[in-house]
Protein backbone atom coordinates (compact mmCIF):
# COMPACT_ATOMS: atom_id res chain seq x y z
CA UNK A 1 0.00 0.00 0.00
CA UNK A 2 1.15 3.48 -0.97
CA UNK A 3 0.40 6.79 0.91
CA UNK A 4 0.05 8.59 -2.62
CA UNK A 5 0.73 12.20 -3.13
CA UNK A 6 0.01 14.82 -0.43
CA UNK A 7 -2.15 17.91 -1.85
CA UNK A 8 -3.99 20.83 -0.33
CA UNK A 9 -6.84 19.16 0.82
CA UNK A 10 -6.58 15.97 3.60
CA UNK A 11 -3.25 16.96 4.12
CA UNK A 12 -1.17 14.26 5.82
CA UNK A 13 -0.79 15.09 9.09
CA UNK A 14 0.86 13.18 12.17
CA UNK A 15 -0.39 14.74 15.36
CA UNK A 16 0.98 13.51 19.04
CA UNK A 17 1.35 10.09 18.59
CA UNK A 18 -1.67 9.05 16.09
CA UNK A 19 -1.36 6.87 13.79
CA UNK A 20 0.06 9.05 10.87
CA UNK A 21 -2.63 9.77 8.45
CA UNK A 22 -2.46 9.73 4.85
CA UNK A 23 -1.95 12.69 2.32
CA UNK A 24 -4.33 13.25 -0.44
CA UNK A 25 -5.74 10.05 -2.98
CA UNK A 26 -3.84 7.32 -1.16
CA UNK A 27 -3.91 4.50 -3.38
CA UNK A 28 -5.13 1.45 -1.54
CA UNK A 29 -4.60 -1.69 -4.29
CA UNK A 30 -1.63 -3.45 -4.84
CA UNK A 31 -1.83 -2.38 -8.63
CA UNK A 32 -2.27 1.58 -9.47
CA UNK A 33 -4.65 0.48 -12.37
CA UNK A 34 -6.74 -1.72 -10.45
CA UNK A 35 -7.50 0.86 -7.75
CA UNK A 36 -8.13 3.50 -10.17
CA UNK A 37 -10.58 1.53 -11.81
CA UNK A 38 -12.34 0.46 -9.04
CA UNK A 39 -12.67 4.21 -8.04
CA UNK A 40 -13.95 4.45 -11.70
CA UNK A 41 -16.66 1.88 -11.38
CA UNK A 42 -18.00 3.86 -8.31
CA UNK A 43 -17.91 6.96 -9.87
CA UNK A 44 -19.89 5.78 -12.54
CA UNK A 45 -22.46 3.93 -10.66
CA UNK A 46 -23.11 7.11 -8.21
CA UNK A 47 -23.21 8.96 -11.92
CA UNK A 48 -26.05 5.95 -13.16
CA UNK A 49 -28.00 6.22 -9.91
CA UNK A 50 -27.93 10.04 -10.50
CA UNK A 51 -29.50 9.63 -13.59
CA UNK A 52 -31.66 6.64 -12.77
CA UNK A 53 -33.59 8.80 -9.97
CA UNK A 54 -33.97 11.68 -12.56
CA UNK A 55 -35.82 9.64 -15.16
CA UNK A 56 -38.03 7.37 -12.88
CA UNK A 57 -39.00 11.02 -10.83
CA UNK A 58 -39.20 12.68 -14.72
CA UNK A 59 -41.34 9.92 -15.86
CA UNK A 60 -43.63 9.87 -13.01
CA UNK A 61 -44.29 13.29 -12.96
CA UNK A 62 -45.43 13.20 -16.71
CA UNK A 63 -47.47 10.16 -16.55
CA UNK A 64 -49.19 11.54 -13.62
CA UNK A 65 -49.73 14.60 -15.61
CA UNK A 66 -50.90 12.89 -18.53
CA UNK A 67 -48.58 14.92 -20.22
CA UNK A 68 -47.10 11.67 -21.86
CA UNK A 69 -47.14 7.82 -22.19
CA UNK A 70 -44.22 5.53 -22.15
CA UNK A 71 -44.35 5.49 -26.18
CA UNK A 72 -43.83 9.19 -26.61
CA UNK A 73 -40.25 8.94 -24.72
CA UNK A 74 -39.36 6.08 -26.88
CA UNK A 75 -39.90 7.49 -30.33
CA UNK A 76 -38.95 10.92 -29.45
CA UNK A 77 -36.18 12.88 -31.91
CA UNK A 78 -34.74 15.63 -30.69
CA UNK A 79 -33.89 18.51 -32.76
CA UNK A 80 -30.95 19.89 -33.24
CA UNK A 81 -29.92 22.31 -30.76
CA UNK A 82 -30.62 19.59 -28.00
CA UNK A 83 -27.97 17.31 -29.91
CA UNK A 84 -25.41 19.84 -29.21
CA UNK A 85 -26.98 20.06 -25.55
CA UNK A 86 -26.79 16.14 -25.32
CA UNK A 87 -23.66 16.16 -26.70
CA UNK A 88 -21.91 18.50 -23.95
CA UNK A 89 -23.67 16.37 -21.21
CA UNK A 90 -22.06 13.34 -22.58
CA UNK A 91 -18.64 14.74 -22.29
CA UNK A 92 -19.09 15.98 -19.04
CA UNK A 93 -20.21 12.27 -18.05
CA UNK A 94 -17.44 11.17 -19.63
CA UNK A 95 -14.85 13.55 -17.85
CA UNK A 96 -16.56 13.19 -14.53
CA UNK A 97 -16.23 9.31 -14.78
CA UNK A 98 -12.71 8.91 -16.56
CA UNK A 99 -11.09 11.80 -14.61
CA UNK A 100 -8.81 8.74 -12.90
CA UNK A 101 -7.36 8.33 -15.70
CA UNK A 102 -6.17 11.41 -16.19
CA UNK A 103 -4.83 11.01 -12.57
CA UNK A 104 -2.81 8.50 -13.41
CA UNK A 105 -0.84 10.10 -16.25
CA UNK A 106 -0.41 13.00 -14.01
CA UNK A 107 1.29 11.11 -11.10
CA UNK A 108 3.20 9.35 -14.03
CA UNK A 109 4.37 12.71 -15.54
CA UNK A 110 5.19 13.89 -11.77
CA UNK A 111 6.98 10.67 -11.08
CA UNK A 112 8.94 10.48 -14.59
CA UNK A 113 9.75 14.57 -14.41
CA UNK A 114 11.39 13.87 -10.93
CA UNK A 115 14.01 11.27 -12.31
CA UNK B 1 -41.44 13.93 8.34
CA UNK B 2 -39.99 14.18 12.51
CA UNK B 3 -39.26 17.76 13.86
CA UNK B 4 -35.61 16.52 13.23
CA UNK B 5 -35.72 15.15 9.66
CA UNK B 6 -36.87 18.64 8.82
CA UNK B 7 -33.72 19.69 9.85
CA UNK B 8 -31.44 18.12 7.90
CA UNK B 9 -29.50 20.44 5.57
CA UNK B 10 -30.55 20.38 2.07
CA UNK B 11 -28.68 19.69 -0.74
CA UNK B 12 -28.59 22.40 -3.83
CA UNK B 13 -29.75 19.77 -6.22
CA UNK B 14 -32.08 17.28 -6.78
CA UNK B 15 -28.71 15.23 -8.58
CA UNK B 16 -26.63 16.10 -5.02
CA UNK B 17 -29.30 14.23 -3.30
CA UNK B 18 -29.64 11.10 -5.44
CA UNK B 19 -25.71 11.53 -5.38
CA UNK B 20 -25.52 11.35 -1.47
CA UNK B 21 -28.05 9.18 -1.52
CA UNK B 22 -26.32 6.63 -3.86
CA UNK B 23 -23.04 6.72 -1.17
CA UNK B 24 -25.02 5.95 1.30
CA UNK B 25 -26.21 2.98 -0.65
CA UNK B 26 -22.32 1.84 -0.98
CA UNK B 27 -22.15 2.24 2.86
CA UNK B 28 -25.37 -0.06 3.15
CA UNK B 29 -23.56 -2.08 0.51
CA UNK B 30 -20.88 -2.58 2.83
CA UNK B 31 -21.92 -2.07 6.34
CA UNK B 32 -25.66 -4.06 5.86
CA UNK B 33 -25.68 -6.25 9.36
CA UNK B 34 -27.06 -9.24 7.55
CA UNK B 35 -25.95 -9.13 4.10
CA UNK B 36 -23.50 -6.66 3.42
CA UNK B 37 -20.01 -6.67 2.41
CA UNK B 38 -18.85 -7.16 6.14
CA UNK B 39 -21.21 -9.91 6.89
CA UNK B 40 -19.45 -12.44 4.29
CA UNK B 41 -15.85 -10.97 6.01
CA UNK B 42 -17.03 -12.14 8.93
CA UNK B 43 -17.91 -15.56 7.75
CA UNK B 44 -15.04 -15.92 6.26
CA UNK B 45 -13.23 -15.33 9.34
CA UNK B 46 -16.05 -17.54 11.45
CA UNK B 47 -15.03 -20.25 9.09
CA UNK B 48 -11.17 -19.94 9.42
CA UNK B 49 -11.69 -19.82 12.89
CA UNK B 50 -13.34 -22.66 12.87
CA UNK B 51 -10.60 -24.68 10.96
CA UNK B 52 -7.87 -23.57 12.58
CA UNK B 53 -9.04 -24.04 16.11
CA UNK B 54 -8.07 -20.32 17.29
CA UNK B 55 -9.29 -16.32 16.94
CA UNK B 56 -7.80 -14.17 14.87
CA UNK B 57 -6.79 -12.07 17.16
CA UNK B 58 -4.08 -9.24 16.47
CA UNK B 59 -4.20 -6.78 12.93
CA UNK B 60 -1.18 -8.53 11.94
CA UNK B 61 -2.63 -12.06 11.66
CA UNK B 62 -6.28 -10.59 10.05
CA UNK B 63 -4.00 -8.04 7.97
CA UNK B 64 -2.00 -10.96 6.51
CA UNK B 65 -5.98 -12.94 5.79
CA UNK B 66 -7.38 -9.53 4.08
CA UNK B 67 -4.40 -9.08 2.17
CA UNK B 68 -3.52 -11.78 0.83
CA UNK B 69 -6.94 -12.27 -0.34
CA UNK B 70 -7.03 -8.91 -1.84
CA UNK B 71 -10.49 -8.51 0.45
CA UNK B 72 -8.32 -5.92 2.58
CA UNK B 73 -7.62 -3.49 0.12
CA UNK B 74 -10.77 -3.65 -2.06
CA UNK B 75 -12.84 -2.96 0.83
CA UNK B 76 -10.27 0.18 2.05
CA UNK B 77 -10.35 1.31 -1.40
CA UNK B 78 -14.38 1.35 -1.57
CA UNK B 79 -14.45 2.81 1.69
CA UNK B 80 -12.28 5.59 0.95
CA UNK B 81 -14.08 6.31 -1.88
CA UNK B 82 -17.23 6.72 -0.75
CA UNK B 83 -15.96 8.82 2.05
CA UNK B 84 -14.31 11.33 -0.46
CA UNK B 85 -17.13 11.15 -2.50
CA UNK B 86 -19.26 12.04 0.22
CA UNK B 87 -17.30 15.29 1.08
CA UNK B 88 -16.62 16.87 -2.26
CA UNK B 89 -20.69 16.55 -2.65
CA UNK B 90 -21.67 18.20 0.48
CA UNK B 91 -19.40 20.69 0.29
CA UNK B 92 -20.35 21.70 -3.52
CA UNK B 93 -24.00 21.24 -2.85
CA UNK B 94 -23.87 23.48 0.31
CA UNK B 95 -21.40 26.44 -1.00
CA UNK B 96 -24.09 27.89 -3.27
CA UNK B 97 -25.95 28.23 0.38
CA UNK B 98 -23.29 29.33 2.25
CA UNK B 99 -23.95 33.26 2.70
CA UNK B 100 -27.94 32.34 3.61
CA UNK B 101 -26.60 29.74 6.21
CA UNK B 102 -24.12 31.63 8.11
CA UNK B 103 -26.73 34.50 8.31
CA UNK B 104 -29.63 31.82 10.06
CA UNK B 105 -26.81 30.71 12.38
CA UNK B 106 -26.74 34.19 13.24
CA UNK B 107 -30.11 35.04 13.48
CA UNK B 108 -30.19 32.42 15.88
CA UNK B 109 -27.71 33.26 17.90
CA UNK B 110 -29.68 35.20 20.67
CA UNK B 111 -32.80 33.68 20.68
CA UNK B 112 -34.08 31.26 22.94
CA UNK B 113 -34.57 28.71 24.68
CA UNK B 114 -30.92 28.03 25.82
CA UNK B 115 -27.78 30.05 26.10
CA UNK B 116 -25.02 30.11 23.39
CA UNK B 117 -21.62 30.61 24.90
CA UNK B 118 -18.75 31.54 22.35
CA UNK B 119 -15.69 32.17 23.60
CA UNK B 120 -13.46 34.87 20.65
CA UNK B 121 -10.29 34.51 22.54
CA UNK B 122 -10.61 30.52 22.22
CA UNK B 123 -7.57 28.56 21.04
CA UNK B 124 -7.88 25.55 19.42
CA UNK B 125 -5.32 22.61 20.38
CA UNK B 126 -2.86 21.10 18.27
CA UNK B 127 -4.41 17.90 18.65
CA UNK B 128 -7.89 18.97 16.96
CA UNK B 129 -6.21 20.13 14.32
CA UNK B 130 -7.13 16.76 12.01
CA UNK B 131 -9.76 16.56 9.29
CA UNK B 132 -11.77 13.91 11.48
CA UNK B 133 -13.48 11.40 9.21
CA UNK B 134 -11.64 13.89 6.07
CA UNK B 135 -13.74 16.72 6.81
CA UNK B 136 -12.45 19.44 5.46
CA UNK B 137 -11.26 22.17 7.75
CA UNK B 138 -11.75 19.34 10.46
CA UNK B 139 -14.42 20.14 13.21
CA UNK B 140 -13.93 23.37 13.38
CA UNK B 141 -12.39 25.48 10.75
CA UNK B 142 -15.52 26.25 8.21
CA UNK B 143 -18.29 28.21 9.63
CA UNK B 144 -20.65 25.65 8.16
CA UNK B 145 -19.11 23.10 9.80
CA UNK B 146 -22.04 22.15 11.43
CA UNK B 147 -23.90 21.81 8.16
CA UNK B 148 -21.30 19.57 6.81
CA UNK B 149 -20.98 17.22 9.63
CA UNK B 150 -25.10 16.58 10.14
CA UNK B 151 -25.26 16.16 6.53
CA UNK B 152 -22.36 13.44 6.63
CA UNK B 153 -23.54 11.59 9.85
CA UNK B 154 -26.90 11.38 8.02
CA UNK B 155 -24.92 9.25 5.54
CA UNK B 156 -22.67 7.65 7.89
CA UNK B 157 -25.39 6.27 9.43
CA UNK B 158 -27.41 5.23 6.69
CA UNK B 159 -30.61 7.38 7.37
CA UNK B 160 -30.91 5.37 11.11
CA UNK B 161 -30.22 8.79 13.02
CA UNK B 162 -32.59 11.32 10.82
CA UNK B 163 -34.47 11.35 13.97
CA UNK B 164 -31.64 11.34 16.40
CA UNK B 165 -32.43 7.83 17.00
CA UNK B 166 -29.05 7.06 18.03
CA UNK B 167 -28.59 9.22 20.12
CA UNK B 168 -32.15 9.46 21.83
CA UNK B 169 -31.69 5.21 22.39
CA UNK B 170 -28.24 5.64 23.77
CA UNK B 171 -29.60 8.49 26.34
CA UNK B 172 -32.48 6.62 27.38
CA UNK B 173 -30.67 3.72 29.65
CA UNK B 174 -28.87 6.33 31.43
CA UNK B 175 -28.79 5.43 35.17
CA UNK B 176 -29.16 7.84 37.75
CA UNK B 177 -27.07 8.56 40.59
CA UNK B 178 -28.26 6.11 43.64
CA UNK B 179 -29.89 9.59 45.43
CA UNK B 180 -32.11 10.27 42.15
CA UNK B 181 -31.00 13.61 41.88
CA UNK B 182 -30.59 14.79 38.92
CA UNK B 183 -30.31 18.65 38.50
CA UNK B 184 -27.50 19.78 36.36
CA UNK B 185 -25.75 17.54 33.01
CA UNK B 186 -22.91 18.27 31.13
CA UNK B 187 -22.25 16.38 27.90
CA UNK B 188 -18.92 16.52 26.79
CA UNK B 189 -17.45 16.86 23.12
CA UNK B 190 -21.35 17.17 22.08
CA UNK B 191 -20.72 18.09 18.72
CA UNK B 192 -24.13 19.53 16.82
CA UNK B 193 -25.90 18.75 19.92
CA UNK B 194 -27.86 15.48 19.27
CA UNK B 195 -26.86 13.94 22.95
CA UNK B 196 -27.42 17.38 24.50
CA UNK B 197 -30.99 17.73 23.65
CA UNK B 198 -31.66 13.91 23.94
CA UNK B 199 -30.64 14.26 27.55
CA UNK B 200 -32.56 17.07 28.15
CA UNK B 201 -35.69 15.10 26.78
CA UNK B 202 -34.98 12.09 29.26
CA UNK B 203 -34.26 14.43 32.18
CA UNK B 204 -36.70 17.54 31.42
CA UNK B 205 -35.89 19.12 34.84
CA UNK B 206 -32.20 18.71 34.46
CA UNK B 207 -30.58 21.64 33.20
CA UNK B 208 -28.08 20.33 30.32
CA UNK B 209 -24.99 21.61 29.05
CA UNK B 210 -22.95 20.40 26.11
CA UNK B 211 -19.97 21.78 25.08
CA UNK B 212 -17.39 21.50 22.23
CA UNK B 213 -14.23 23.30 21.15
CA UNK B 214 -15.50 23.60 17.95
CA UNK B 215 -17.80 27.32 17.91
CA UNK B 216 -19.50 26.33 14.21
CA UNK B 217 -20.85 23.15 15.75
CA UNK B 218 -22.04 24.79 18.87
CA UNK B 219 -23.41 27.20 16.64
CA UNK B 220 -25.19 25.14 14.44
CA UNK B 221 -26.15 22.95 17.77
CA UNK B 222 -27.75 26.07 19.41
CA UNK B 223 -29.81 26.69 16.11
CA UNK B 224 -31.06 22.89 16.51
CA UNK B 225 -32.14 23.29 19.53
CA UNK B 226 -34.12 26.82 19.47
CA UNK B 227 -35.57 24.78 16.60
CA UNK B 228 -36.54 22.18 18.10
CA UNK B 229 -37.56 24.21 21.20
CA UNK B 230 -35.32 22.17 23.60
CA UNK B 231 -33.82 24.22 26.73
CA UNK B 232 -30.41 23.09 26.40
CA UNK B 233 -27.31 25.38 26.50
CA UNK B 234 -24.15 25.33 24.85
CA UNK B 235 -20.48 26.65 25.45
CA UNK B 236 -17.24 26.96 23.74
CA UNK B 237 -15.02 25.12 26.07
CA UNK B 238 -12.55 22.20 26.59
CA UNK B 239 -13.52 18.70 28.08
CA UNK B 240 -9.97 18.59 30.24
CA UNK B 241 -10.56 22.24 31.50
CA UNK B 242 -14.57 22.69 31.26
CA UNK B 243 -14.25 26.04 33.64
CA UNK B 244 -17.63 25.04 35.76
CA UNK B 245 -17.18 24.89 39.54
CA UNK B 246 -15.78 21.25 41.83
CA UNK B 247 -18.91 18.90 42.56
CA UNK B 248 -20.99 20.57 39.54
CA UNK B 249 -23.06 17.93 37.59
CA UNK B 250 -24.86 15.32 38.67
CA UNK B 251 -24.06 13.31 35.47
CA UNK B 252 -21.48 13.94 32.97
CA UNK B 253 -21.90 12.09 29.62
CA UNK B 254 -19.75 11.58 26.90
CA UNK B 255 -20.42 9.47 23.06
CA UNK B 256 -17.65 8.91 21.03
CA UNK B 257 -15.91 11.67 22.20
CA UNK B 258 -12.98 9.56 23.36
CA UNK B 259 -11.43 7.81 20.44
CA UNK B 260 -10.85 11.39 18.70
CA UNK B 261 -8.28 12.77 21.50
CA UNK B 262 -4.93 11.63 22.37
CA UNK B 263 -4.61 9.20 25.21
CA UNK B 264 -2.70 12.12 27.21
CA UNK B 265 -5.57 14.06 27.29
CA UNK B 266 -8.51 11.22 27.81
CA UNK B 267 -6.43 11.04 31.15
CA UNK B 268 -6.55 14.60 31.55
CA UNK B 269 -10.78 14.78 30.57
CA UNK B 270 -11.24 12.08 33.10
CA UNK B 271 -9.84 14.23 36.25
CA UNK B 272 -11.51 17.09 35.10
CA UNK B 273 -15.33 14.84 34.86
CA UNK B 274 -14.30 13.59 38.87
CA UNK B 275 -13.54 17.39 39.50
CA UNK B 276 -16.72 18.34 38.26
CA UNK B 277 -18.97 15.66 39.34
CA UNK B 278 -20.56 15.53 42.79
CA UNK B 279 -20.27 12.68 45.24
CA UNK B 280 -22.52 10.08 44.13
CA UNK B 281 -22.21 11.74 40.41
CA UNK B 282 -22.33 9.77 37.67
CA UNK B 283 -20.00 9.21 34.60
CA UNK B 284 -21.21 7.74 31.31
CA UNK B 285 -19.48 7.27 28.60
CA UNK B 286 -20.05 5.38 24.96
CA UNK B 287 -16.93 4.80 22.86
CA UNK B 288 -14.71 2.53 20.63
CA UNK B 289 -14.95 -1.49 21.92
CA UNK B 290 -11.56 -2.15 23.05
CA UNK B 291 -9.24 -3.75 20.87
CA UNK B 292 -8.82 -6.99 23.19
CA UNK B 293 -12.83 -7.29 22.41
CA UNK B 294 -13.35 -6.71 18.38
CA UNK B 295 -13.66 -9.10 16.16
CA UNK B 296 -11.20 -9.43 13.30
CA UNK B 297 -12.64 -6.88 11.19
CA UNK B 298 -12.73 -4.11 13.81
CA UNK B 299 -9.17 -4.98 14.50
CA UNK B 300 -9.06 -4.23 10.37
CA UNK B 301 -11.32 -1.69 10.07
CA UNK B 302 -9.72 0.58 13.03
CA UNK B 303 -6.70 0.66 11.14
CA UNK B 304 -8.29 1.69 8.22
CA UNK B 305 -10.27 4.31 9.93
CA UNK B 306 -7.16 5.60 11.73
CA UNK B 307 -4.96 5.39 8.52
CA UNK B 308 -7.26 6.54 5.66
CA UNK B 309 -10.42 7.55 7.29
CA UNK B 310 -8.91 10.82 9.63
CA UNK B 311 -8.90 8.52 13.02
CA UNK B 312 -5.32 9.42 14.23
CA UNK B 313 -5.95 8.19 18.13
CA UNK B 314 -8.86 5.72 17.35
CA UNK B 315 -5.45 3.16 18.23
CA UNK B 316 -4.37 4.75 21.21
CA UNK B 317 -7.76 5.24 22.84
CA UNK B 318 -8.76 0.89 21.56
CA UNK B 319 -5.43 -0.11 23.10
CA UNK B 320 -6.06 2.37 26.74
CA UNK B 321 -6.59 1.20 29.89
CA UNK B 322 -9.91 3.75 30.01
CA UNK B 323 -11.10 1.55 33.45
CA UNK B 324 -7.45 2.59 35.04
CA UNK B 325 -8.16 6.15 34.02
CA UNK B 326 -11.53 6.04 35.80
CA UNK B 327 -9.90 4.46 38.88
CA UNK B 328 -6.92 6.95 39.02
CA UNK B 329 -9.43 9.83 39.21
CA UNK B 330 -11.22 8.43 41.77
CA UNK B 331 -13.97 7.61 39.90
CA UNK B 332 -15.74 4.07 40.64
CA UNK B 333 -16.77 1.72 37.60
CA UNK B 334 -20.30 0.35 37.79
CA UNK B 335 -20.73 -1.32 34.79
CA UNK B 336 -19.66 -1.62 31.51
CA UNK B 337 -21.98 -2.60 28.62
CA UNK B 338 -21.46 -3.82 25.34
CA UNK B 339 -24.12 -2.82 22.68
CA UNK B 340 -23.68 0.08 20.33
CA UNK B 341 -24.68 -1.00 17.22
CA UNK B 342 -21.77 -3.08 17.03
CA UNK B 343 -19.26 -0.76 17.74
CA UNK B 344 -19.88 0.92 21.05
CA UNK B 345 -19.35 -0.01 24.67
CA UNK B 346 -20.58 1.85 27.60
CA UNK B 347 -18.97 2.76 30.84
CA UNK B 348 -20.74 3.84 33.77
CA UNK B 349 -18.57 4.94 36.66
CA UNK B 350 -19.69 6.30 39.90
CA UNK B 351 -17.39 9.67 41.95
C1 LIG C 1 -17.18 12.37 16.99
S1 LIG C 1 -17.72 13.91 17.55
C2 LIG C 1 -18.97 13.33 18.70
C3 LIG C 1 -20.17 14.16 18.67
C4 LIG C 1 -21.34 13.90 19.59
N1 LIG C 1 -20.98 13.62 20.95
C5 LIG C 1 -22.19 12.81 19.02
O1 LIG C 1 -22.31 11.78 19.63
O2 LIG C 1 -22.75 13.03 17.95
C6 LIG C 1 -16.48 14.54 18.63
C7 LIG C 1 -16.70 16.00 19.03
O3 LIG C 1 -15.84 16.28 20.13
C8 LIG C 1 -15.28 17.58 19.97
N2 LIG C 1 -14.02 17.58 20.73
C9 LIG C 1 -12.88 16.90 20.46
N3 LIG C 1 -11.96 17.12 21.40
C10 LIG C 1 -12.53 17.96 22.31
C11 LIG C 1 -12.08 18.55 23.53
N4 LIG C 1 -10.87 18.31 24.01
N5 LIG C 1 -12.93 19.36 24.19
C12 LIG C 1 -14.16 19.62 23.70
N6 LIG C 1 -14.64 19.09 22.57
C13 LIG C 1 -13.84 18.27 21.88
C14 LIG C 1 -15.14 17.74 18.48
O4 LIG C 1 -15.11 19.10 18.12
C15 LIG C 1 -16.38 16.99 17.95
O5 LIG C 1 -17.45 17.87 17.79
Amino acid sequence: MSDGQSGDGYRAQTPEGGVPLAGDDPILLPDPATDALLRMVTELTAELWVERDRRMVLEDVLVDAGVISSATLENYVPPESRRQHYRDERDALVQSVFKELRRVVATAAVRENGR
Amino acid sequence: MTPEQALIPEASRRADTAYLDFVEGIREFVLNERDGLDHDIDQLFAALEQRRGKAYASYDEVAEVMDRTAVGPLRNRLMRTQQEMQWRRIVATLEPKRAALEAELTSYEERGPGELLLDPAFQTPDYANVHFHLQPGGYHKDTLAGYLYHYSTKVFFRGLNDSDAIHKGAAKPTPVPADGQVNRILDLGCSIGQSTTALKEKFPQAAVWGIDHSAPMLRYAHRRSVSLDIDVNFAQRLAEDNGFPDGHFDLVYSMILFHEIPTRIAEEVVQEVARVLRPGGLFVAHDFVSSNNSTPLQLYHREFDCRYNGEPYAQQFCHSDFQGMMERAGLKLQRRIGDGYGFMNTWWAER
